[in-house]
């Protein structure tokens, strides 16, 4: 904390003066080192905010576009609960963005602080987006794969992808060697 | 196991019951028997006697009618709510339209053709539960066709795995599969074919619940004006829908819904394995050049065109 300007005073022997210049830069350093710090904590929880708001700009613009690709009213189930994902992951992440100011004071610890507004507003961030975002892309992604009502049938046999909602999939029926008991076709 | 199996031909079609134990075979017939003639006496619109043909003479009135035919015409009301109105009870008026008109065995090899009639629409059928009654307005035709049979099958499989408990029991109707009770250590063996008279099999999968069905464009076809034409019409049309598929074969929960969506698949044509896959359903749809897709991992196995 020592400058060399102030040690060099010290040398001359006019320690009063000396000690009373150390204090007035030691109280000017202080004052600046709280700027500092709250800046960075401003930063943090900007960044943090910034981050959120991508990331839920990110989903809905993936809710829209499975909506869009969307055939049918079956559909919506999904989607709906997409979309409302990122709302509630936003609301989340705009409230640890205020407390860090009000919290420093009660908590005392700025690193901590922002240490601990980080990492909930990261982790809010992380576990509500990636909630909503798995369940979105399994959602969006048979829509947006699945063919956009052709109207010839597929040139080739194709495997889709996973259905959008499938409540509880049905196993698909095995294939076996053995004789069949009935024979499933048209009647 | 000691598989045992009965054939008879029952609702137009062919019945089949395998049961897991020989001895049970006599006593599962017997059951599915009683289930499959109470289900024609209250569904058939080929009946006169049959129970809804007193609901079809209401002048739209409400009629009282007996459990069988109220669970029957609400499971149909169910499938027209799940498939969208892609089947729909209310297209018996276009089915006479089409020239189905009578039982299958009985229609002429061709006649002259009528302007198709879009269904009535299933809004229109009222249930009351409560009161037991059904409603449906002057002119509707309700065909249960798509999915009693299915319900049949369901229930009677249901009722002979109940009379021969702790055996297993399936029961095949035209193809519409459903099994209920022990199953075998392999599963229940189940051909695919474009009929199910068909020997030709082109694949053979196992079946350990639920049930199974296949719509086919290949069967019952008949001519009106020199056209072929088959009994699974559009809805929203009245028309015998395009033939992008010959086959949808359809394992579900149930025999009824296997059917449900089976048909629904039919009549969506090229977005139908699109629209199985958003129902989680597996499928093996044929096309007409033999072509083979598979939803929900029911592998497709190509067959020849």
């Amino acid at each position: 904390m020592t400058s060399p300007e102030h040690a060099q005073h010290d040398e001359h022997g006019d320690r009063p003066q000396a000690a009373a210049a150390r204090d007035a830069a030691l109280r000017r350093l202080s004052r600046v080192n709280r700027l500092a710090a709250g800046g960075s904590v401003a930063l943090v929880a900007g960044f943090t905010t910034l981050a959120a708001h991508a990331t839920a700009a990110q989903q809905q613009s993936k809710a829209v576009a499975a909506q869009s690709a969307a055939p049918s009213a079956t559909t919506t189930t999904g989607a709906t609960s997409t979309t409302a994902a990122p709302v509630s992951v936003r609301k989340k992440v705009a409230r640890h963005h205020r407390r860090p100011h009000r919290s420093t004071a009660s908590t005392g610890a700025g690193a901590g602080t922002s240490s601990g507004s980080g990492s909930s507003s990261a982790s809010g961030t992380s576990s509500g987006s990636s909630a909503s975002g798995t369940s979105g892309s399994q959602a969006s992604s048979p829509q947006s794969a699945a063919p956009a009502a052709p109207q010839q049938a597929p040139a080739v046999p194709q495997q889709a992808p996973a259905p959008q909602q499938a409540p509880a999939p049905q196993p698909a029926p095995a294939p076996t060697q053995q004789p069949p008991a009935v024979v499933s076709g048209g009647s | 196991m000691n598989e045992a199996v009965a054939t008879w031909e029952a609702l137009g079609t062919t019945a089949h019951v395998v049961v897991t134990q020989q001895g049970a075979l006599a006593a599962a017939r017997r059951a599915v028997e009683a289930e499959l003639a109470a289900i024609d006496l209250a569904c058939s619109r080929f009946r006169d006697d049959a129970e809804i043909a007193r609901v079809h003479a209401a002048g739209g009135a409400a009629v009282p009618v007996g459990p069988l035919l109220l669970h029957a015409v609400e499971v149909a009301l169910d499938a027209a709510r799940r498939s969208e109105g892609l089947v729909d009870p209310t297209i018996g008026a276009a089915l006479i339209a089409a020239g189905y008109d009578r039982d299958f065995a009985a229609l002429p090899a061709d006649a002259p053709a009528s302007a198709p009639v879009p269904a009535a629409g299933w809004r229109a059928v009222r249930v009351d539960r409560a009161a037991a009654t059904i409603a449906v307005p002057a002119g509707v035709r309700l065909d249960l066709g798509a999915t009693a049979k299915a319900l049949a099958a369901d229930r009677a499989a249901a009722a002979a795995a109940a009379a021969i408990a702790p055996h297993g029991v399936l029961v095949s109707l035209g193809g519409d599969v459903a099994l209920a009770g022990a199953v075998p250590d392999d599963g229940w063996p189940v051909g695919i074919a474009d009929g199910h008279r068909d020997g030709d099999v082109a694949t053979t999968v196992a079946l350990r619940a639920g049930g199974l069905a296949t719509s086919s464009t290949t069967q019952r076809r008949w001519r009106r004006d020199g056209q072929e034409a088959h009994h699974i019409l559009d809805p929203r049309t009245g028309a015998p829908a395009p033939v992008i598929w010959r086959t949808v074969s359809v394992a579900a929960r149930s025999c009824v819904e296997a059917n449900t969506a089976s048909t629904a698949a039919i009549v969506l044509g090229a977005t139908a394995p699109a629209w199985l896959w958003r129902k989680g359903l597996p499928a093996r749809l044929v096309r007409r050049d033999g072509a083979v897709v598979g939803t929900c991992g029911w592998a497709p196995v190509a067959v020849a065109a």
